[in-house]
Formats: C-alpha cells, structure tokens, sequence
C-alpha cells in the first residue's frame, strides 16, 4: 500500500497540517505529495516545470483538490485533467469549504469522482478523511495502470 | 268716482219714488180720516135734492094757483083736472125726492112727511073742489069755507115741511163745500210738494251730474296721458325691438303670426313688420321648414315650456340657406294663458359655417400624427379657402424657414425652405395673424416665390410654443383675391395652436426618442454593474463560504492538536479553555453554514413538485432520533400530508421546525412532538407542536429575525438562522408562519403555503 501516492492540492498550509495529521491520526501512510496551487500540482501530474522530469505515468492514487488555489484554480486542474485521456480517469476528491451549488456542478462536469465538504470541526474532518482514506485507498479498485499510461 | 256716485244715492231714483209714495199716502191717509169723500158726496146730493124741493115748490104752487083760479072762476072740472095733472108730476117728483133724501135719514123723515101732508093736503084739495061743486049746488058756503081753511092749513103745512127740509140741505151742502174746498187744498199742498220734490231731486241730480262730468273729465285726461305714455312706450317698445340685433316674432296658438320686428320682416323679404300680422309659416319664403317650426311652435304650446337656443336651418327671399339659432318661449296674456309663443333667432350661419368648416378642417387630420398631419392641414386649408399653396413651416436658425409640408396646386413639396427676409412671413412672426387679401406680390416684390407664383391674397398666423415664441409660421397663398369666411381667424388660431402642439410633439417625441436610445444605454449599463456587484455579491459568499470556514477549522483543529499532544503539559484550565476555544470556532462554523443556508434560500429558484409532507417530516423524525439515540420523544405526524412546493426547501422548513421542536423539548419529562394540517378559511394550515420549554409571547415578533434567540446558548444551541430560514421559504411559497407559545408549556408554529406556485429559476 505504500506505494500508492496521495497527491494533496491545498494552498493553506494549515490545512495542509491538519490533513497530513489526520491521516496520520487514520494511520494512513501513503505517500503524500503536496501541491501549493493549480500549476504546481499539473505540473506533477504531467511531470512539468519544477517537476520535469518525473514520469507522468506515475499517478497518484487519488488526488485530493482545494477549489480555491492560486494561479489555476480547482476546476481549472480538473478541466486539464479531463482533457488529457490519460489523467481524465484519476479519481478527484474534491476537498473544499465551498457549498457553491455552481461549484459542486462544475466539479461533477469535469470529472470529479466525489465533492467533499471540509468540516470545520476536527473530529468531524478527522472522520471524514478517514472514510475517504479506507474507501478510495482500500475498498475502490482503481483503473489499471496500463490504461493510465 | 265709484265711491261719489254711492254717496249720492239719497238722491237716486228709489228715494224719489218713496217720497212720492209718502207723500201720496200723507194725502191719502188725511182724504180718508177726514172723510172728505162722503162729506162731498153728501154735498153733491144735499145739492141735488134742493134742486128737487126747488122743483117740486112749482107744483105745489101750481095746486094753489089752481085752487085760487077755481076760487075765482069755479071750474071745477077744470081745477080737477088741473089737480090731476099737477099731482102726476108732483108725486113723480115727490118720489124722485124720497129717493133723494135717503142718504140722510133726517131728511128723509122730513121727506116722508112733507109726503104725507102733501097727500093730507091734495086730499083737502079734491074734497075743496067737491065742495065747491056742492056749494055751488046747494050753497053750502061754511062748508066751503071750512074746506078752503082746510086746504089753505093742508098747504101751508105743507109748504113748512117742505121748507124745514132746506135747512139740514144747505148744511149737508156746506159741508160738502168745506170738503171741497179742503181737498182741494191738500190736492193743492200735495201738489206743491210733488213739485218740490221733483225740484230738489233735479237739482241733486244736476249737481251730480256735473260732479260725475268734472271726474270723468278728469279721468279722461288721465286716459289720455295713460295713452300717450302707452304710445310713447309703445313707440319705444318698436324701436327696441326693430333695433335689438334678433329677430323676434310673435304667433298665435295656430301658429299665425301676430307681429315680428323690422329685421325679422327683413328676413321674410316683406316690407313692413305689419304684412306679417295672419301670415302663417306655410306663406313665407320658408316653406319649406314651415312644418318643423310650427311643430316647435305647437310643443311649446302645449307643454308651456320654453324650447330654447337651438339650431335650425332657415330659406331666405333669395332661396339662400341660413343657419339659426332659435328660442321660443310660451306667450302668455296677464292671466296667464298661454295665447301664442313668442320667438327670436339669430343667425348663425357664418358661425356655423365656420364651425363646418372647421370640421371638414380636422376630420380629415385629427388622428394623423406627424407628416401626415402637417400634410393633412395643408390640404385641408388650400381645400377650405380655395387656395393655391399652404405651407407649414419651422423656423430654423439664420432666418431660414424650413417647411414641414408644403402644398402647391394640390401637390406636396417636399424639402422646401427660403428665407424669412422680405417675405409676408417675416411680418406675421413679428406681428401675428396678418391677411393680404389681393396685393401680396406687390407689397413683398423681394419674395421671389410669391412673385414668381403670381400670388395676390395670402393669410398668416405664427406658429408659437408653449411659452408664446414663435417656432415657425402657418401660410396659405392664393392666385386670386382670398375671401375669407367669417371667423378665419379664429380657425386660424385654432390650427396654429395644433400644428404648434403636433410640432412641439414632435420634437418631445424626438428627444425622447433620444432618450429612449440613451436609457436603453443606461439601463445595459446599469444590468452590467448590477451584474457585476452581484458577482461580488456571490463572491463575497463564497470566499465566506470558503475562506472563513478556513481559519476555523484551523483554529478548531490546532486546539484539538494540543489538545491531544499536550495534553499532559496542560493543566485542567488550559484544557478547558482549549475546550472553550473549540467550542467557539465550532459555533461559528455552524453560524456561517447558515447564513449562506438563508442566502441560498433566497437566491435559489423554485422547483415546484407536489411535496409529500408526512414522508419529509418522518425522515428529519428519523434523522433527529438517530442523532440523539438515547432520547425518548414522542413523535405525532399526520398522514397523507402533501403541498405543491419546492421539496428541498420545504425540508429546510421542516427540519428548521421539527429540530426546533426536538431542541426545546430536551428538558421535558415526557416529550411530544406533533406534525398535522388543518383547513382553516379555504387553505390548509400546517403546525408543528411541541410540548417544549415555549416561549413568551411578548417576544413571539422577534423569532424569525435572523440571529434573534429567546434563549440562552447555554440552555440551547443555536444560531438563530433557522426560522429566518423558515420564514424566506415560506414567503417564497406565497404563505405565512406564525407561532404561538407559552413558557414550559411549549410551542406552536403555524404556517400556510400559497397556491398556485410555479417553478422559477432564481431570484432574490
């Protein structure tokens, strides 16, 4: 299981604190790599910029995204994922404050597996990273990796 | 005069005649009560019976002449025959006297003796003459003797008697005289009288007479000043009304006439006012109408009410029509009969033919707007005067006119303009209406259009705005002399004012136009920045949506860190104020997520599907069980509650009411919450009902202002959004929520939904 990547896109490293440290309270040891905004994280999908030269068919097991993020927002991540044949089926958890009806559609539309509010109560957020954790990592059977390539 | 001839009535014929009657009685009454009549009747006959003893002496001496002349000769055949003869006449008379004196008994007893001693008497006679015989037979001269003593004694006892009779005669015969002579004299005094009478009546009469003569002199004066006054206002009367500026006309009950005025006969063609007098309608130069008027005539006969100031039509001597205006009223005498009506019109044909040519002016025009206004009253006045161009023109800057239509010899011109100087025009915008009947061309020889057109009569008017200066001018020009009809000018006005107004319209309509184009910017304009702050607005809520929750759960989930990291180096109170602070960032997140909650609610459209209440409110019933397991609260939902609404909104207000309900029955011993639906005025009424800590009903105003709370967080948890909440969504189904409460004996919230809600997609 170790293996399997957690790519966090999240701009506030405070919750950047608090979701490593829940999945570390759900003991979930996966490798996280954190993105600080669109660019970076697309850049580590496509293996660009500061990440040039990674192998892009490496993917993360699931990608958690903020919607709100600098430079390249959530949905504008999505949008280029979706675009790309070999990142449209990566499964994106969309991890956001945001209740906007409009955002939770847009998410949907571009090929966001799951749309998931950040409770404001740590237990609450806690919980909800756990069932994430244990469903998308363990109990999800995810598109084979050659597919990916 | 009346009252003087009452008081001369002591002298009228009446008191004459009982005068006469007084008098003649005073006279009668004196004649009876002094018995003259009879006195003089006895008169009469005592008059007549002396002349019968006057009579009869003559006899009786015949008898003694007889006796002497027997005496002398001895004849004794002749002296009884003598005798004989004298006694037949004497008793004849002696009876005749008998007959005589009856009216007087002493006379007729003397009468009757002077009879008997006659017939005593005549006996000694015969036996005288007897004896004579014998005597002379025998000589028997004492018995003779004694025989003539005897006779001698018979006749002078005779004759006596015969003169005692004289003396009650003669006074029968006096006093018959006396009553003559009396009678006579009262004849006399009623004579004198009768003629007295008649004399002072006569001149009573004379002095009335005279009186009456002076009164009726001077009545007849008066009467004749009275008439010269009748005259003189007469005259006055004739002159008023031949001068009066109306024709005025009188008829009788069969609508002949009985008089008119100068001008009135004028208009009949008749010389005189007098011709008229019998004339009916039917024998006058209108004819024609005679049977409309007399119609008039006979409603206002018979009704007795005044028909008055109308119009009718009326053919002149020359068979030319006329309009009028007419009154007719009843004619009444001092008694007030009506005798006939009384008429007076005026003419009105040039008023009228204004006002017909006015219209024939407008209907044409009067709906057109614009151009085809202008157009339209261009025609309709060249039409109207007979004219050969009109032109309604704008004034345009540098003296330059510009037409809005022009229209020459029946066609438009289109894009006509020249300039003002020199032209009539120019004196019209100066001095208002002007009018050049004939010589136009020849007064204005620098307007080279007019010249050249051969113009000779041209009317003007200024065309003016609303504050009186000029915006153009209004012209009509003819080739020939204009006549104008009575009243031009006023039409003139009349259209000057419209064209004015339809110009000043126009250029209104211009300028709003302008304005239309500039709003239409204006509110594209507006839509942007509305538009745009409405982002911000959706923006500011999702960065609160987004960015507030942030910090919190940061704030929230750092706590929790130390918390669990240092828990052994903190103390009891550092634990509980790290508690406090979870508490606090907990709550708030909870006070935002409901605040954008309201803000949905209001933002979000409708989506309107027929609600299954019942369903809805036994799955929150579900949902606040399981959330609370160990509580025990009586749930009471009504079935087969459904409404038209928007589901997901109606869940709110459930869940808002119900999770009310379930928070304030959390210290009540045997909790009970209801749901139902009741009618109630033709709508259904929905209600939950629980048996809570309620409320006061003071503060029942405040429960659906957002963030009020009636109770204290500490007793319960809340953020006060909630029945806002409830209330937006409620109002957004056109109904109504209310509550009703009392402390620790629960609470009841009501609320309707309206009907007829239709799905919307937003709005605010």
């Amino acid at each position: 299981m170790e293996h399997k990547t957690i790519l966090l896109v999240e701009d506030n490293p405070d919750d950047i604190a608090l979701t490593l440290r829940a999945f570390r309270k759900n003991n979930i040891r996966n490798e996280v790599v954190v993105a600080h905004d669109g660019v970076e994280a697309l850049d580590y999908l496509f293996g660009e910029g500061s990440y040039a030269g990674r192998d892009p068919g490496i993917t993360p097991e699931m990608i958690l995204l903020d919607l709100k993020l600098p430079r390249i927002d959530g949905l504008g991540v999505l949008k280029r994922l979706c675009a790309h044949e070999r990142t449209r089926k990566l499964p994106v958890i969309v991890l956001t404050s945001s209740e906007e009806e409009r955002d939770i559609a847009s998410s949907y539309e571009f090929g966001a597996n799951s749309y998931i509010r950040k409770p404001v109560d740590f237990d609450q957020f806690t919980e909800t990273l756990r069932q994430i954790g244990s469903y998308w990592l363990t109990l999800n059977i995810g598109p084979p990796q050659a597919e990916r390539a | 005069m009346f009252s003087d001839r009452t008081k001369s009535g002591i002298f009228s014929g009446r008191a004459l005649l009982i005068s006469i009657c007084a008098g003649v009685i005073l006279y009668l009454g004196a004649v009876f009560a002094l018995d003259l009549h009879s006195r003089i009747s006895r008169g009469e006959k005592g008059q007549k019976a002396i002349q019968m003893l006057d009579a009869l002496r003559r006899p009786l001496l015949s008898v003694k002449e007889a006796e002497i002349r027997l005496l002398k000769t001895g004849d004794t055949q002749a002296a009884a025959r003598n005798l004989t003869k004298i006694t037949t006449s004497a008793a004849s008379l002696l009876d005749r006297y008998l007959a005589l004196t009856q009216y007087n008994p002493t006379l007729y007893e003397l009468a009757t003796r002077l009879r008997d001693r006659y017939e005593e008497w005549i006996i000694q006679e015969r036996r005288l003459i007897g004896h004579f015989t014998k005597a002379a037979a025998d000589g028997h001269e004492e018995i003779l003797q004694d025989a003539l003593h005897e006779a001698s004694d018979g006749f002078m006892n005779t004759m006596n008697t015969l003169g005692a009779g004289e003396a009650p005669i003669h006074h029968d015969i006096d006093t018959g005289h006396r009553a003559t002579r009396l009678l006579m004299l009262s004849s006399g005094l009623l004579f004198l009288y009768l003629i007295g009478l008649v004399f002072i009546f006569q001149r009573a009469k004379t002095r009335e007479l005279r009186r009456s003569y002076d009164q009726l002199k001077k009545e007849m004066k008066k009467r004749q000043q009275a008439r010269a006054a009748i005259q003189e206002s007469t005259k006055m009367l004739k002159l008023v009304l031949d001068t009066i500026p109306a024709r005025v006309f009188w008829k009788d009950l069969d609508s002949n006439y009985l008089g008119c005025n100068r001008i009135f006969a004028r208009d009949t063609g008749l010389e005189s006012p007098r011709q008229i007098i019998g004339k009916s309608d039917f024998e006058l130069t209108w004819a024609d109408q005679a049977k409309q008027y007399r119609q008039d005539d006979r409603q206002v006969i018979q009704t007795g009410r005044p028909k008055l100031r109308y119009e009718e039509p009326q053919t002149g001597p020359d068979g030319s029509r006329i309009w009028l205006e007419t009154s007719k009223v009843p004619l009444t005498n001092l008694n007030g009969d009506i005798i006939g009506v009384l008429g007076t019109y005026q003419d009105i044909t040039g008023r009228k033919q204004a006002e017909e040519a006015f219209r024939a002016l407008f209907q044409s025009t009067v709906k057109a707007v614009g151009q085809e206004f202008f157009e339209g009253i261009a025609a309709a006045l060249c039409e109207w005067l007979k004219a050969d161009s009109a032109i309604i023109a704008e004034l345009t800057e540098g003296d330059n006119v510009q037409a809005l239509s022009m229209v020459l010899d029946g066609k438009t011109i289109d894009q006509y303009s020249y300039a003002l100087p020199g032209a009539p025009c120019e004196i019209v915008i100066r001095k208002g209406y002007c009018v050049y009947p004939d010589r136009v061309s020849e007064l204005f020889p620098d307007d080279r259009d007019l010249v050249a057109m051969r113009a000779k009569g041209y009317v003007g008017i200024p065309l003016k705005d609303k504050s009186g200066s000029p915006i153009g001018v209004l012209c009509v020009i003819a080739r020939r002399k204009l006549d104008l009809p009575p009243k031009a000018q006023d039409v003139f006005e009349i259209i000057a004012a419209k064209i004015s107004v339809e110009i000043e319209r126009k250029r209104a309509e211009q300028e709003l136009n302008l304005y239309r184009e500039h709003l239409e910017e204006l509110v594209a304009q507006r839509t942007v920045e509305l538009e745009a702050s409405n982002e911000e607005l959706e923006a500011f809520s999702y960065s609160v949506s987004h960015d507030l929750r942030a910090p919190l759960r940061s704030i929230d989930g750092f706590s929790k860190a130390i918390l669990e990291d240092y828990w052994d180096d903190l103390d009891e109170t550092g634990r509980d104020y790290l508690r406090r602070v979870r508490a606090a960032s907990q709550r708030m997140g909870l006070l935002i997520d409901d605040m954008l909650k309201l803000a949905h609610v209001t933002r979000r459209g409708l989506t309107v599907t027929q609600a299954d209440l019942t369903a809805l409110a036994r799955d929150i019933e579900t949902r606040l069980q399981e959330s609370q397991p160990g509580r025990q609260v009586e749930f009471r939902i009504q079935e087969g509650l459904s409404a038209r609404g928007d589901e997901r909104l109606l869940r709110i207000v459930l869940e808002n009411l119900l999770g009310n309900a379930w928070k304030y029955t959390g210290d009540t011993p045997r909790p009970r919450i209801e749901f139902g639906g009741k009618e109630k005025d033709g709508e259904t009424v929905y209600y939950v009902r629980d048996n809570g800590a309620g409320f006061n009903m003071r503060y029942a105003g405040k429960l659906f202002a957002p963030f009020q709370r009636l109770h204290r967080s500490d007793e319960f948890e809340g953020t006060g959004v909630g029945l806002a909440t409830a209330q937006r969504i409620v109002h957004r189904h056109h109904g109504r929520i209310w509550a009703e409460g009392e402390e620790a004996r629960g609470a009841t919230f009501y609320f309707t939904l309206g009907e007829g809600i239709a799905s919307s997609s937003g709005g605010t």
